[in-house]
């Protein structure tokens, strides 16, 4: 194996990958083909990469071939309209998990990566792979946790 | 508390405060209600954030990375094969002289025509799990032009709510009934291709994949 394709398919990169592709798509199948994807694109492609760490550039191409799939409007998302739940299933566990998908998605792109990203990684590390200075990302992080907190109602207000 | 305190506490729980920052937050939570509220809050949020990244779901996901990972790095291992390699290595020659003397006593004969009527030629099963690597019949792009197409009217494909789960579910009763076993589902915007695999308790059983794309999802779908 090439170095390239030993970064690649570092089991740390599989997890950013892993974790970012469900924090943007909610659901494992969609999940999968996004990573997918990028593991294709990203070995296509390996021409194209010059610099010494690979994960930013594979995560700006997991998150450009999400821009594009997002951008066909009318196309047919596979999975999300194959709920694992079902609807009358009101039980407590199950509108908590609701509850959890709904205020993760209403947080930006931004935080939820951030949030996706720092469930395996350091701040550094999501400071280096998002492009951001680190200062930022502890306010941006910080805020969307508030955030998902007011969300899921954990303020009394 | 004001927003650095908050900013200072959610970092706390991730273990990225200096040494500095964790004795003063540590000497906020034992003075300042408020602060140790919000940091209950921020502890409840990270289980809750930690289950959902942690959830079956997610393990599952894992699991199918990991083997599309494992048959990537066997592709590009085939891709990078050494002809030096090859016939410095007796295993390889060994198995490209089976091959040949296969070929010589297949080839010849192999046409529509006689095929039914084939003397039956034993072989041993190693050379069957050879021979069965090469004939595997593979579902490839010129096979799935040739597939019959249902088509979602351009009316229904443009309404915003698209409700693939009926759409899938018609298609399938309604070629199993045929016993159409393979079928393309066509839009506007993609083409998706549904393979039947079985019909067991009077319940279809296959995978549905996007023409062109590697993810393939199953799926289950009963005749009630």
């Amino acid at each position: 194996m090439s170095n390239f394709e030993s970064m690649l398919f570092a089991d740390s990169l599989k997890m950013k990958m892993m974790n970012l592709a469900m924090s943007k798509t909610f659901n494992k199948f969609d999940a999968e083909d996004l990573v997918h994807q990028s593991y294709l694109k990203a070995l296509e492609r390996q021409d194209q990469f010059k610099g010494s760490n690979l994960d930013p550039w594979v995560i700006t191409i997991l998150k450009n071939l999400f821009i594009d799939s997002t951008r066909k409007s009318k196309e047919v998302l596979l999975g999300d309209d194959i709920p694992e739940i079902s609807v009358n299933d009101e039980s407590h566990a199950v509108l908590l998990e609701r509850d959890k998908h709904k205020c993760l998605k209403g947080l930006s792109d931004n935080e939820r990566e951030i949030i996706a990203l720092k469930q395996t990684n350091s701040y550094e590390e999501i400071a280096q792979d998002l492009d951001i200075k680190s200062g930022t990302l502890r306010q941006t992080f910080s805020r969307a946790k508030e955030k998902f907190m007011r969300c899921m109602g954990f303020f009394d207000e | 508390m004001n927003e650095n305190d908050k900013i200072l506490i959610n970092a706390y729980f991730d273990s990225e405060t200096s040494e500095d920052e964790t004795r003063y937050i540590e000497s906020l939570l034992q003075s300042n209600s408020e602060a140790n509220e919000y940091a209950n809050n921020i502890k409840e949020a990270n289980n809750e954030i930690n289950a959902y990244f942690n959830s079956p779901e997610i393990f599952d996901l894992k699991t199918n990375i990991d083997s599309f990972i494992e048959k990537q790095k066997l592709k590009l291992s085939n891709a990078k094969f050494n002809w030096g390699d090859f016939f410095y290595n007796p295993r390889y020659v060994g198995f490209a002289a089976s091959a040949v003397f296969l070929a010589i006593i297949l080839v010849p004969t192999f046409n529509e025509n006689q095929s039914n009527n084939l003397p039956t030629y034993s072989i041993s099963s190693e050379q069957a799990s050879f021979l069965e690597k090469i004939l595997v019949p593979t579902f490839n792009e010129n096979q799935s032009n040739n597939l019959p197409t249902y088509t979602i009217s351009s009316e229904r494909a443009s309404s915003d709510v698209i409700d693939f789960n009926n759409i899938l579910n018609n298609a399938v009763l309604e070629y199993g009934d045929k016993s159409i076993w393979a079928f393309k589902i066509k839009t506007d915007e993609s083409i998706l291709i549904v393979q039947v695999n079985d019909l067991k308790d009077d319940c279809y059983i296959g995978t549905i994949s996007r023409e062109k794309t590697s993810g393939i999802k199953e799926f289950k779908i009963c005749k009630d």
